[in-house]
C-alpha cells in the first residue's frame, strides 16, 4: 500500500528504459507536454509553408496534392496532436497535485494512453512517407473526398492514427474523472477543487459523450475504403451527410475540448497574478457545465448551407453559448478588478488570451447566424475566426500555464526577459497573420485554395499575413531558445516562486514521487494561500 | 444527492430535454439518437453512483476533515514502473496498419496485444500482492 507521505524527496533520474515503463502521471505529464511541442513544430512549419505559398498572387510554390496535405496534415496535427492532448498532458502532471491525490487513478492506463497517442500520431504523420502522399481531403475528411476521393493509403493511415489517439483521449478522460472523484485529499469536497480540474472534469465528460462517435465514425470510414462497406456512399443506399451528422457531433464538442482546459489554466493564473481570489468560483463551474452542455447541441451549424438540417435550431443553440462565455468574460475582469496585478510573462500571454479569444468568439456568434454564414462558408473568415479561437485564444493559454507550472514541473524559472520577447512576437505576428483573414474571407477569397487572382486588396492582405506568419515563427523560435537557456543555465525556483494558491505550490519542485510529504488543510479552494495567510483565511 | 450525481444527472435530464425538443423540429434520426444516447449514458453513470451510495463517503467528501486526521490511512496502489502499456500500444498500432498493409501484420499486431493484455493482468496482481 502506498500512501500520499511515502516520498520526500524528487524521484530519481530516469533513463530510457524509466521513460518507456514509466507509470507515474507526472512522467507521463511531461512526455505528453513534450511530444506536443514536437508536433507543433511540424505542424507549424507545414503552416510556414502554406502561408509561403500564398504570399504572392498566382505563384504557387508547391503542387496542388501537396497543398491539400499540408492543410490536411497542419489542421489534423494542432487540433488532434497539439491543442487537445496538452490539456490532457498538463492535467496529468497538475490534476492530481492540485486534488492532493499521489498519482493518477489508473497509472499503467495511463501510460497506455500516451503511447497511443504518440504511435496514432506517429501512424497519421506517416502517411507523408507513402507512395501516394498523405491524407489530402481536410481535417473534417468527408465522404466522399476520404472514401472513393482518395485511393492512396494515406489516407487509411490517418484514420487509422485518429482511431489510436481517439481511443488515448477516451482512456485519458475516465482515468482524470476517476482520479478527481476517488483520490481527492480529505476534506478536497469537489466545490473546493481549483476551476482548472473542475474545467477537467467537465471537458473528461465532453470526451466520452463526443469520442466515440469519432471512433464509430473512423470506423465506418475505414470499412468504406477497405472492407467494401457502403456506410457513407449514396449510391449503394449510404449517406454522405450522415457522416457530417457523426463527425460534427464529434467536432464541435472537440472545440471545447480544445477550449475548456484553457479557460480552466487562465483561471488559475489570473487570480494568482492579481493577488485576489477568483471572482465567481460557482459562476466559473456553472458556466463550464452550460458550455459543455450546449456545445453538444450545436454540431449541425458547420451543415447550414447543405440545406439538410434545422437551421433556426442550431443557430439558436450556438447562440446560447455566448451567454455563458460571456459570464467568464466578467468572472476574469471582475477577478483582476481592483487587484493589484503584475505581469510576468504567464500573466501577459493569460491577458493576450482574453483579447484574442475575445475577437474569436465575437466572430462565432456571426456564424452563428446562418444568413452571414451563408456569406462566410468555406472563405477565409472561417479560417480567421477558428485560429482566433484557438490559435490567439488556446495557443496563448498554453504558452501562459507553460510559463507558471514549468517552474514547478522542472524546478527551475523560465526567462522572464525572453518571455516578454516571445509574447509581443507572438501576439503582433498573430493578429497581422489573422486579422487580414477577416477581410479576405468577406471580400470572397475561399479557403484551401493553392493560388489566388491579383483582386483588389487580396495580394496585400496575403503578403501582411505571410510576414505575419514569420514574425510569429520567431516568436516560437524565441521560446525554444528560452527553454534551452533555462533548462543550460538553471535559476531555482523553489517550491512556490508566484505565491500560488492551490496545493501543487505546497510541494517540491520537481514534487516526490507520490508527490506530498504533508498536506495542508483545505478549507476553501485556495488551501495555500489559507495556509501562508491564516488571518485572511479565518 | 451529491455533487457528482447531480452534475450527470442534470446531464442527462438536458439532453434528454434537448433530443426531445430536436425529433420534433427536424425529425432527424442520426441526430436524435446520439442525444438519447447521451442522456442514456449520463443517466447510467448516475444511477450507478446513486446504487453505491449507502456506502461510507470518501474522506474527500467530509468538508471538515483534515489530511492529517486520515494519516496512516491507505489510499491505493500505484504501479511505477510496467513495460506492458508500451506494448499494447505497439500491438495496436501494428495490429491496425495490418488492416491497410496485410492481414499477416494483423495478426502480429494481435499477438503483440494478447502478449500484453496477459503481461498486464499478471503485472497488476504482482503489484496488489506486494
Amino acid at each position: 500500500m502506498s500512501t500520499a507521505a511515502t516520498l520526500a524527496a524528487p524521484g530519481p533520474r530516469l533513463g530510457l528504459l524509466g521513460w518507456l515503463t514509466t507509470t507515474n502521471h507526472k512522467q507521463i505529464g511531461v512526455l505528453y507536454m513534450a511530444t506536443t511541442l514536437g508536433f507543433f513544430v511540424v505542424a507549424g512549419v507545414m503552416a510556414l509553408l502554406i502561408r509561403a505559398d500564398l504570399t504572392v498572387p498566382n505563384h504557387p510554390i508547391v503542387e496542388r496534392q501537396t497543398y491539400a496535405e499540408l492543410f490536411t496534415l497542419h489542421g489534423t496535427g494542432m487540433i488532434f496532436l497539439v491543442i487537445a492532448p496538452f490539456g490532457l498532458g498538463l492535467a496529468n502532471y497538475i490534476l492530481p497535485l492540485q486534488i492532493g491525490a499521489p498519482d493518477m487513478a489508473y497509472p499503467r492506463l495511463n501510460a497506455l494512453s500516451y503511447w497511443l497517442f504518440l504511435l496514432g500520431g506517429l501512424v497519421l504523420m506517416s502517411g507523408l512517407l507513402t507512395r501516394d502522399g498523405a491524407a489530402a481531403a481536410g481535417w473534417v475528411a468527408y465522404a466522399p473526398l476520404s472514401t472513393t476521393g482518395s485511393p492512396g493509403s494515406g489516407m487509411d493511415l490517418w484514420i487509422v492514427g485518429l482511431l489510436m489517439v481517439s481511443a488515448s483521449s477516451i482512456m485519458t478522460a475516465i482515468n482524470l474523472i476517476a482520479t478527481t472523484l476517488l483520490y481527492r485529499a480529505p476534506g478536497m469536497i469537489m466545490w473546493r477543487i481549483p476551476v482548472f480540474c473542475w474545467d477537467m472534469v467537465v471537458t473528461s465528460l465532453i470526451i466520452l459523450m463526443a469520442f466515440p462517435p469519432l471512433a464509430a465514425t473512423l470506423a465506418m470510414l475505414l470499412i468504406d475504403r477497405r472492407l467494401g462497406g457502403h456506410a457513407f456512399d449514396p449510391s449503394q443506399g449510404g449517406s454522405a451527410v450522415v457522416y457530417q451528422h457523426l463527425f460534427w457531433f464529434f467536432g464541435h464538442p472537440e472545440v471545447y475540448v480544445m477550449v475548456l482546459p484553457y479557460f480552466g489554466m487562465i483561471t488559475e493564473i489570473i487570480p494568482v497574478f492579481s493577488r485576489k481570489p477568483v471572482f465567481g468560483y460557482t459562476a466559473f463551474v456553472l458556466t463550464t457545465l452550460a458550455i459543455a452542455g450546449l456545445s453538444m447541441t450545436v454540431w449541425a451549424h458547420h451543415m447550414f448551407t447543405t440545406g439538410a438540417v434545422v437551421n433556426p435550431f442550431f443557430s439558436a443553440m450556438s447562440l446560447l453559448i455566448a451567454v455563458p462565455t460571456g459570464i467568464k468574460y466578467v468572472n476574469w475582469i471582475g477577478t483582476m478588478w481592483g487587484g493589484a496585478i503584475v505581469f510576468p510573462t504567464a500573466m501577459l500571454f493569460a491577458v493576450g488570451f482574453l483579447l484574442n479569444f475575445l475577437i474569436g468568439g465575437v466572430t462565432g456568434v456571426m456564424i452563428a447566424s446562418p444568413p452571414i454564414d451563408f456569406w462566410a462558408e468555406d472563405t477565409y473568415f472561417i479560417v480567421a475566426h477558428m485560429h482566433y479561437v484557438l490559435g490567439g485564444g488556446s495557443l496563448f493559454a498554453l504558452f501562459a500555464a507553460v510559463y507558471y507550472w514549468f517552474p514547478k514541473i522542472t524546478g527551475v524559472m523560465l526567462r522572464d526577459g525572453w518571455g516578454r520577447l516571445q509574447f509581443w512576437l507572438m501576439f503582433v505576428g498573430f493578429n497581422a497573420t489573422f486579422w487580414p483573414m477577416h477581410m479576405l474571407g468577406l471580400w470572397g477569397m475561399q479557403r484551401r485554395v493553392v493560388t489566388y487572382p491579383a483582386l483588389p486588396g487580396w495580394g496585400t492582405a496575403n503578403l501582411i499575413a505571410s510576414l505575419g506568419s514569420a514574425v510569429l515563427a520567431a516568436g516560437v523560435l524565441v521560446f525554444l531558445w528560452n527553454l534551452w537557456v533555462s533548462l543550460r543555465l538553471p535559476v531555482p525556483a523553489g517550491p512556490d516562486p508566484w505565491g500560488g494558491y492551490t496545493l501543487e505550490w505546497a510541494t517540491t519542485s520537481p514534487p516526490p514521487e507520490f508527490n506530498f510529504e504533508t498536506i495542508p488543510p483545505i478549507r476553501s479552494e485556495r488551501p495555500v494561500f489559507d495556509l501562508h495567510h491564516p488571518g485572511a483565511a479565518s | 444527492m451529491n455533487t457528482t450525481q447531480s452534475v450527470l444527472l442534470g446531464s442527462a435530464v438536458f439532453a434528454l430535454a434537448v433530443g426531445a425538443i430536436y425529433w420534433f423540429v427536424s425529425y432527424e434520426s442520426a441526430g436524435t439518437l446520439m442525444l438519447l444516447a447521451m442522456a442514456a449514458g449520463l443517466a447510467m453513470a448516475a444511477a450507478y453512483l446513486a446504487a453505491v451510495r449507502r456506502q461510507p463517503p470518501v474522506p474527500a467528501d467530509r468538508s471538515g476533515i483534515s489530511p492529517a486526521d486520515a494519516a496512516g490511512e491507505p489510499v491505493g496502489v500505484f504501479a511505477s514502473h510496467s513495460a506492458w502499456p508500451v506494448v499494447l500500444a505497439l500491438g495496436c498500432a501494428v495490429g491496425l496498419t495490418g488492416l491497410i498493409y496485410g492481414w499477416w501484420l494483423a495478426l502480429l499486431g494481435a499477438g503483440g496485444v494478447t502478449l500484453a493484455l496477459v503481461g498486464l493482468v499478471r503485472d497488476d496482481r504482482a503489484t496488489r500482492s506486494r
